[in-house]
């Protein structure tokens, strides 16, 4: 055996040998020796030559149902044509009773500003209110910006003013007294006791603007009113009182359409028809309300898999540029654009996302006033990984602006033809990890 | 056996497990360099070797396990039980164009066992270190083609191979010798790659499995008390490999682990020769020259061939008196200088390696001939002004060289 001292020397070398492995490369952050002898395993493209395919299309038809704005007025643009958007609203009653003493005063229709508002307020605008002659119900549970109902020639109330959608809370719309006086005598009479009894009476109005006039689209809350105002005799002075009958905002629409003739969009017979943005001069279209979308198709996408090994793509922005000059402090822009996936015939598929859940947006990166350029971005990445995999090779992107439904916002794009720095451009970084 | 016995046997068990698990977590160098091949040759031996030039081709068995020469083993004295533990520590300085960087590492370098199985046989185990990775190398700059950007990596890799080495030897008189050696080689090389490009981070992780068989055979000849001649030749021999990558992103896109086979890693043939020569008691001499055919394997790396390699060892140990009473007359001290030409040639150049040594045996306990190995090495690898990283080391080697006479019976205990 081992002498004892030994022995104990042995065990500690063992137990210097179990802890005292170990390695320190000082300052870990720093070490650069030896980058000239090695190299990375992993290549790195940024590929900027990718077909881009832009046209512009529009939807047969856009749901409308619950939104919470009304739109009326109408305005001309040189691109668009004349776009014009009425609302039919259906009204409801909260009460039906009035006092028998009661004695009739006027009626009004209260529309609320909910300052949204498009192009130039300051000419004088025309609404006029029509009775609603059919049952407003919907066409397949859902309102349409093309749906119509049938409506008395004759108007109720015409307002001639000059909107201060900012300034103003509401607009009041003094309505026909023949008309108010006669639905406040059915209320007095108990010809009305509840709802049904008063949709039978009372389909709905429709709220139109003069079209004749290039004026603005004026945004007005849903929760506007038309409103009965009666007085009741008293020995002193009499009581003034009111009965309102609020918008069922179920049943209150707008009906959004253009003038189309002699546009771009006239020959836009259905969804399915395309308008390529070199048909129409390097430009392409996006206006809410009425349905104009750009529509993006990356159609080579499978070319990337022709670089050998597997890679992935690791960054991908469509930059793009809003034509120079088409938008004024009237026909203003936003800083951001939503952004859908479509399939080949424009049916809505579902929002861009990044992960499945927080959708993409279409971002304002940079705005110069002098030269009024404005560029977007569109992180794209998780387009290319979808319409990478076969199954979805005819997947498209809709770029859309806000409030899709419920404005009359419009865009004009510049498409990849124009000149370098306003074109529209898709930069792809792909890495190639294993080859 | 004994109760001390099987501690030495637990400790023994632990360390090679630890040996073993080296490749996992510890390096066992620094050096840029070792990103080649199958990285650094492991100089580092057992027993006295080290502080001798790691010179000892033709150095019999003397009071520790020789793993230079299979042959030595048969000179192992009957009775004698050897057990070898070493560590070391090394330091290294990098300098490549007016970059400096200083690099540690510590670690395990080898544990043996050997004992004679006749009165001219002997038989051993060593647990080795073959060669050596440990590099890491940050902020790699590399072009993304179709832009002018770039995009910055860190590589680093770690590990290595293992050498369990069974050798036999066997003395056919009392001048001749022969021995065979058989290892086995394994182990696990890591490269680990981290790609920062824009915001996306790749990792990609290589684990390269090497292994194989390599056999050595080799003599001494004692021409006469004083000088004696050893020769060793490493056959040729491929290590099979096969890797499995994985590569993970924060961007989510990743490749399941994927296992290939690799190129087959060629070692070539080895023949050295060396001499040993004994003045008295007091004083001997080693010189040993080697020579590696890395030509013939016709492998190549990412920037270098691999050129035929020559190694030189010169060593001494000076003893004032083996028996004396004072400690420090007992101890043997020890020098010596190695350099080889390096077996890779980058641009014609070559990566030269120059060390010497110093050495310290330190006796431990009175009646065996149990040692302390304390080794110095300072080296240099490379030169700057051929565009190489040059490399500047000091390593410490601690080997505990433990003789155990067996089977004889004391007449006080």
């Amino acid at each position: 055996m081992f002498a004892k001292k030994s022995m104990k020397y042995f065990i500690l070398f063992c137990l210097l040998v179990s802890f005292g492995s170990c390695s320190n490369e000082e300052g870990e952050s720093n070490l650069h020796i030896g980058e000239d002898f090695v190299s990375s395993n992993t290549k790195v493209y940024v590929i900027d030559t990718l077909t881009v395919e832009i046209s512009s299309f529009q939807f047969d038809s856009l749901i409308v149902s619950n939104n919470n704005r009304l739109l009326i007025g109408s305005y001309n643009d040189p691109v668009f044509g004349k776009t014009q958007s009425k609302s039919y609203v259906q009204l409801q009653g909260l009460t039906y009773d009035i006092e028998d003493e009661a004695t009739y005063d006027s009626i009004a229709l209260i529309l609320k500003y909910d300052s949204y508002f498009y192009n130039d307020t300051i000419p004088l605008q025309q609404f006029k209110v029509f009775e609603v002659l059919d049952n407003i119900i919907p066409d397949e549970d859902s309102y349409y910006n093309t749906t119509n109902f049938n409506y008395s020639s004759t108007p109720i109330a015409t307002k001639n003013f000059t909107p201060h959608p900012k300034e103003n809370d509401s607009l009041d719309i003094k309505v026909d007294n023949t008309f108010g006086a006669s639905l406040f005598n059915k209320l007095k009479n108990n010809e009305i006791n509840n709802s049904d009894e008063f949709l039978d009476e009372y389909n709905g109005l429709l709220i139109e603007a003069n079209s004749d006039i290039n004026t603005s689209v004026l945004g007005f809350s849903i929760s506007s009113s038309l409103r009965v105002y009666y007085t009741i005799d008293d020995e002193v002075e009499p009581i003034e009182k009111i009965i309102d009958f609020p918008f069922n905002s179920a049943n209150s629409f707008n009906h959004i359409f253009s003038n189309k003739i002699g546009t771009y969009f006239e020959n836009l017979v259905n969804q399915e028809t395309f308008l390529p943005s070199s048909e129409s001069d390097n430009n392409t279209f996006i206006q809410a309300g009425t349905g104009i979308v750009t529509r993006i198709d990356i159609p080579h996408i499978k070319s990337l898999s022709d670089i050998s090994g597997d890679g992935a793509v690791i960054d991908a922005k469509l930059n793009f540029t809003l034509k120079r000059v088409a938008n004024s402090d009237n026909l203003y822009t936003r800083d951001s654009l939503q952004v859908y996936i479509i399939d080949k015939k424009s049916n809505v598929i579902g929002n861009l996302t990044s992960d499945g859940v927080s959708p993409v947006m279409s971002i304002l990166k940079s705005a110069t006033s002098e030269f009024e350029e404005n560029t977007y971005e569109i992180d794209v990445k998780s387009f290319i990984e979808l319409k990478q995999n076969e199954t979805n090779q005819y997947y498209y992107l809709a770029i859309y602006p806000q409030d899709f439904t419920s404005s009359v916002d419009r865009y004009i794009l510049n498409d990849n033809q124009t000149a370098d720095d306003l074109r529209m451009k898709l930069k792809l970084t792909y890495v190639i990890y294993n080859e | 056996m004994n109760k001390l016995h099987i501690y030495c046997a637990i400790c023994f068990l632990l360390i090679i497990q630890k040996g073993l698990s080296q490749n996992n977590s510890n390096n066992l160098s620094s050096s840029p360099y070792s990103l080649y091949g199958l990285g650094l040759s492991n100089e580092i031996s057992t027993g006295k070797t080290n502080s001798l030039g790691k010179s000892g081709l033709a150095m019999p068995f003397n009071s520790s396990i020789n793993n230079l020469n299979p042959a030595s083993y048969g000179s192992i004295p009957l009775n004698s039980f050897l057990l070898d533990i070493g560590v070391k520590a090394e330091k290294e300085s990098l300098s490549e164009d007016g970059k400096q960087e200083t690099r540690f590492n510590a670690n395990f370098s080898n544990v043996a066992i050997a004992f004679p199985i006749s009165n001219n046989s002997g038989f051993g185990f060593t647990l080795i270190p073959f060669t050596n990775v440990g590099y890491v190398i940050q902020g790699i700059e590399t072009g993304i083609e179709g832009s002018t950007e770039t995009f910055l990596s860190n590589i680093s890799g770690s590990g290595g191979l293992n050498d369990i080495k069974l050798n036999y030897g066997y003395s056919i008189n009392e001048k001749l010798r022969f021995g065979l050696g058989a290892s086995f080689l394994f182990g696990k090389i890591k490269e680990e790659e981290t790609n920062f490009i824009d915001t996306e981070i790749i990792n990609i992780n290589e684990d390269n499995f090497y292994n194989g068989f390599r056999l050595t055979t080799g003599f001494q000849y004692d021409l006469n008390n004083t000088l004696s001649l050893g020769g060793i030749v490493n056959l040729p021999t491929k290590l099979n490999g096969d890797q499995t990558k994985t590569v993970t992103s924060i961007g989510g896109f990743n490749l399941e682990e994927t296992e290939i086979d690799i190129d087959t890693f060629k070692l070539p043939l080895e023949i050295g020769l060396g001499i040993h020569s004994k003045f008295n008691d007091q004083l001997f001499f080693n010189i040993d020259y080697k020579k590696s055919f890395w030509g013939a394997t016709n492998q190549s790396d990412l920037i270098g061939d691999y050129v035929d390699q020559d190694f030189i060892g010169l060593g001494a140990e000076y003893t004032p008196r083996k028996n004396d009473l004072k400690y420090w007359k007992k101890i043997n001290y020890r020098a010596g200088i190695n350099f080889d030409s390096g077996n890779l040639s980058i641009d014609t150049n070559r990566i030269n390696n120059f060390a010497f040594n110093l050495g310290l045996g330190l006796p431990i306990g009175a009646r065996q001939n149990s040692r302390l190995n304390l080794g110095y090495s300072y080296g240099q690898k490379g030169l700057v002004s051929n565009g190489l990283i040059k490399e500047n080391y000091h390593t410490l080697t601690l080997n505990f060289s433990l003789e155990d006479l067996w089977f004889v019976k004391r007449k006080y205990n």
